[in-house]
């Protein structure tokens, strides 16, 4: 008895879930006979099981809905809106009720009564509208009760049968542990005298263990259908409480994936497709408004692309609000202004990822969006999935996520430090580089790493020091993985190498195993050898890395703020011609290797094809300029905002911070001076005129309407003005010209004099002059020259004078 | 309790287990290192299929490594009592197994001082043919395993 009664349960349990479309697609199209039909069907099982079993409730509940359903297929009442929401509040009842059973609660038999009481009235009122018709349809005759008996039966489909969980996990368990048997058995094989007919029968073990292993792993799939149930219940009384109208299209149900991950998904899913409801998706009043369709459109759709099960959420309404959630992130503290100021736009969509973010509830009413959701991008990282999202303001919102095919069999690295073999799953992983590639350089400061990877700045771990190995030398350059850890910062994890990546079967670890913080749980591959998968997560904060965002450095040099550090950061490289330089990073955009094919001179001028552009090449190469063994070029690539230059190198050396002031000055050429680092004198390169390779004079905005002032900068010499002073007026759109020899200021043409300038000779001159002190205050009342980085100041009283607009 | 116990030697004490909590004796020579976690989790080690976490048995007692722990790239086998535990397959190291036996008698109450280092461990004393016995609990040793890397 005990075994009918959970078997009853699960029946009804799962007849409830399948049914849950199928009562909204009723309600959308009452005509709908099929739908009409399978309603009435489960009704009427409930009803003979729960007679069978003595479960009067049951009955009584299912046979009322089971009398007004079969009415309305006999086509004497027309389904509405009330009497359908009666029928699902009968369903819901019969769900509680189930619940009750399993857990040995009891409900409340009245609520019962007042239900069907609700049924019974909707569906009278119903049909009162619909015509008042006699009684005869309340008398069906013998014969009709057995045709609907007939009718009931469910139609012959594919037999099933349950199956307790644990037995498909012994099941896999016993196959994992074939395959390892075949393994050893085959290594055993190995050593002895091959044998073609042993070799013939342990060839077909192997194919039947392989198809088994398949045959296996889909008895654990579940199709996404199951996912997908819960939703159009969802969307019928979230948009009737938050009277918005929404259509929902469903996609890819038969897509099938691991029935944990389908668990895992659920709630993510749910979270999301309520968000788009309750924040995305506008009111009709407001969607007319804006001139968009009343009814608001979400879909939601499945797919499998490789090895990955690709679930969308799709809206139509009205999309992330950047500016709210960003005032959000820096009103909360998460970030500062500034910090914000440098992201992408896309970037600032994906702060709604933010931890922290979600306590703060207010966010639902201001951004629409962003509750919870750096919890739904942890849930759907924890079992190695991706979440992306893609936002146009007021045309929708879409949501992608990305999960594995299965939990418990995911594509990991396996990677080796300290001698120890280690997984890490694949998903986690973004890039691998190797510690001597010239696009890496690393840095030491005060004990802690870090990495720079084309001008993004990583923190950097090496795993030795997590696990407390000793880092073996000499085996050739290192891994440097960059990681992506949940919720957290990318960062670096340099490990001894990278071997090669396996589809793992994962295990979870012994707690005391898990204590340590760093590990995911534990794996058995190929060779037998037990392997521990690492949570990049856990490594981060074991680490104590700071959560601090990769800073990209800013692009312009002339940025007074950064200048005001009295450095910069400067990349030191070799010339092709054996020079060591160093050269304001922010100007070099990326390094590159490119092949010799690439190059080539016309008219005396070497160019590069890049990208499908011909771009200026600072120096023309040959075979010799090549990377040894390669037909590689290494080359800066230069560019501010108009110009753009391929410059060719030996090699990339380094980053380091130079000072502003020039330890030499010695300008000749593309060389401003030299600096000292180290002890060690470098050139340091000219960025203006590094930029002047780059080919023709810019293009001034706005000179077409009134030519720029000249700004005469008396002193050449001095570096400040050539690296700091001259990059700010041009970029204001300032022509600038260079007391050297021979050249002197003309009419019109501005003065400029910083405070070491002998002032006596100059101030002759008819000229505007406008001086530039050092200090930061005033040497007395009558000092009116301009603090050096005084930058609005400076361009405010040069604009002004250029115009002519105040005497000097 | 069925009565019937196994015997064998923690650091070099005599230790009696409930032969309830074992699921198998074995002999290992291979183990595979878990660094960043405490002295007594030996390593992991493949049985068949399963993954069992080795556990150190002297070293979580004496907190000193047991001189039975393999050394890397010895051929030297060594013996874990396999149990399973709140479903974690774990293997707990020993200096060796000697019988396995039938005692009728309840356990007796421990007498004396004993070493403060076992005071946690030890339930009871069972003696085997005279000899007396710790009756000690594998899930013990794990919960204070778990608790001693807590501290």
């Amino acid at each position: 008895m005990e075994e009918l009664l959970s078997d009853f349960v699960a029946e009804t349990q799962e007849g409830l879930e399948a049914l849950a479309n199928v009562v909204v697609a009723l309600e959308a199209d009452p005509s709908d006979r099929e739908r009409l039909d399978e309603l009435f069907r489960f009704f009427h099982t409930v009803k003979g099981s729960s007679g069978f079993l003595n479960l009067p409730r049951f009955e009584k509940l299912s046979h009322a809905a089971e009398d007004v359903l079969s009415e309305m297929r006999s086509g004497d009442a027309v389904p509405d809106a009330a009497t359908i929401s009666a029928v699902l509040a009968i369903m819901d009842r019969i769900a509680e009720l189930c619940a009750a059973i399993v857990s040995g609660d009891t409900l409340d038999r009245k609520d019962d009564e007042v239900i069907i009481a609700t049924l019974k009235r909707c569906f009278a009122e119903a049909r009162g509208t619909a015509g008042g018709e006699g009684d005869e349809g309340d008398n069906p005759d013998a014969l009709s009760a057995s045709q609907e008996e007939a009718q009931a039966r469910l139609p012959g489909s594919a037999r099933t049968i349950r199956l307790p969980l644990v037995l498909i996990d012994q099941l896999m368990n016993g196959v994992s542990d074939m395959v390892l048997a075949r393994n050893e058995l085959s290594r055993k094989l190995r050593v002895v005298e091959p044998e073609p007919e042993l070799e013939s029968a342990f060839e077909r073990l192997s194919n039947c263990i392989a198809d088994m292993r398949d045959t296996i792993s889909k008895t654990r799939m579940q199709r996404v259908d199951r996912l997908f149930m819960a939703i159009p219940r969802m969307v019928r009384d979230l948009s009737r409480e938050l009277g918005k109208k929404i259509e929902l299209v469903l996609e890819g149900g038969d897509v099938e994936m691991d029935r944990e991950m389908v668990e895992a998904v659920i709630d993510p899913l749910t979270h999301i497709v309520r968000n788009s409801i309750d924040h995305g998706i506008e009111s009709p009043e407001q969607r007319r408004a804006v001139g968009k369709r009343e009814m608001g459109t979400l879909r939601v759709s499945a797919h499998q692309s490789g090895s990955q099960i690709v679930i969308e959420v799709a809206d139509d309404g009205r999309g992330i609000n950047t500016d709210a959630v960003v005032s959000k992130v820096v009103s909360a503290g998460l970030m500062s202004i500034q910090d914000v100021a440098q992201l992408s736009e896309q970037a600032k969509m994906e702060l709604i990822f933010t931890p922290g973010l979600s306590t703060a509830q207010e966010v639902t009413a201001i951004s629409g969006r962003g509750v919870g959701m750096d919890i739904v991008r942890a849930n759907i990282e924890r079992i190695g999935g991706v979440i992306s999202l893609a936002s146009e303001p007021g045309r929708g919102l879409t949501l992608t996520m990305r999960v594995p095919l299965t939990l418990t069999i995911i594509p990991g690295l396996i990677l080796n430090a300290g001698g120890i073999n280690f997984a890490i799953p694949r998903s986690a992983v973004v890039e691998i580089l190797h510690d001597n590639n010239p696009t890496v350089s690393v840095g030491q400061l005060g004990g802690g790493l870090t990495a720079t990877i084309r001008n993004t700045r990583y923190s950097m771990i090496n795993l030795e020091d997590v696990i407390g190995m000793p880092i073996l030398q000499g085996q050739g350059p290192r891994s440097l993985m960059l990681v992506r850890s949940t919720g957290g910062k990318p960062y670096i994890l340099a490990v001894a190498n990278v071997e090669n990546h396996e589809e793992l079967v994962i295990r979870p670890a012994a707690p005391m195993v898990m204590a340590a913080g760093i590990y995911a749980g534990m794996t058995l591959p190929d060779n037998g050898q037990p392997m521990l998968l690492l949570d990049a997560g856990g490594i981060a904060q074991i680490s104590q890395l700071p959560l601090i965002s990769e800073t990209v450095e800013t692009k312009a040099p002339s940025d007074a703020t950064e200048a005001r550090g009295g450095s910069y950061a400067g990349l030191r490289y070799i010339e092709l011609s054996g020079e060591e330089r160093i050269i304001r990073l922010s100007l070099v955009e990326r390094v590159e290797d490119i092949p010799l094919d690439r190059f080539g001179t016309s008219a005396g001028r070497p160019y590069v094809t890049l990208d499908g552009r011909i771009i200026n090449c600072a120096s023309a190469v040959g075979e010799t300029d090549a990377q040894p063994g390669t037909r590689e070029v290494t080359c800066l690539r230069i560019r501010d905002d108009l110009h753009e230059l391929c410059y060719p190198i030996r090699m990339v050396l380094d980053i380091e911070n130079v000072s502003n002031e020039l330890d030499m000055s010695a300008r000749h050429g593309l060389v401003a001076g030299l600096v000292l680092l180290d002890g060690r004198q470098v050139e340091a390169v000219d960025s203006m005129a590094i930029l002047a390779l780059a080919g023709t004079a810019p293009v001034q905005p706005g000179s077409a309407a009134s030519a720029p002032a000249r700004c005469f900068i008396a002193d050449a010499d001095d570096p400040w003005n050539r690296e700091i002073l001259a990059p700010l007026l041009e970029q204001a759109g300032f022509q600038v010209m260079w007391g050297e020899e021979g050249a002197s200021p003309q009419r019109g043409d501005i003065l400029l004099l910083t405070d070491d300038t002998d002032a006596t000779d100059e101030a002759a001159s008819a000229q505007p002059v406008v001086r530039l002190r050092r200090a930061s205050q005033p040497r007395g009342a009558k000092d009116d020259s301009i603090y050096r980085y005084d930058r609005d100041t400076l361009i405010r009283t040069l604009t002004a004078l250029g115009e002519g607009t105040v005497a000097a | 309790m069925n009565g019937l116990y196994l015997f064998a030697h923690i650091a070099g004490t005599p230790i009696a287990v409930s032969t309830d909590e074992v699921d198998a004796v074995v002999r290992l020579n291979e183990l595979s290192p878990v660094p960043g976690v405490s002295d007594h989790v030996a390593g992991l080690s493949a049985l068949r299929s399963r993954v069992l976490t080795v556990i150190d048995a002297a070293a979580l007692v004496r907190r000193q490594k047991s001189c039975v722990r393999p050394q890397e790239d010895t051929e030297s086998e060594f013996h874990v009592i396999v149990c399973e535990i709140s479903g974690h397959g774990y293997g707990i190291l020993v200096d060796r197994v000697d019988d396995i036996q039938t005692i009728d008698t309840l356990p007796l109450p421990i007498c004396g001082r004993i070493d403060p280092a076992w005071q946690p461990y030890a339930k009871g004393v069972i003696e085997n043919g005279g000899d007396p016995h710790f009756l000690v609990s594998l899930s013990g040793f794990l919960e204070l395993g778990v608790c001693a890397q807590a501290a």
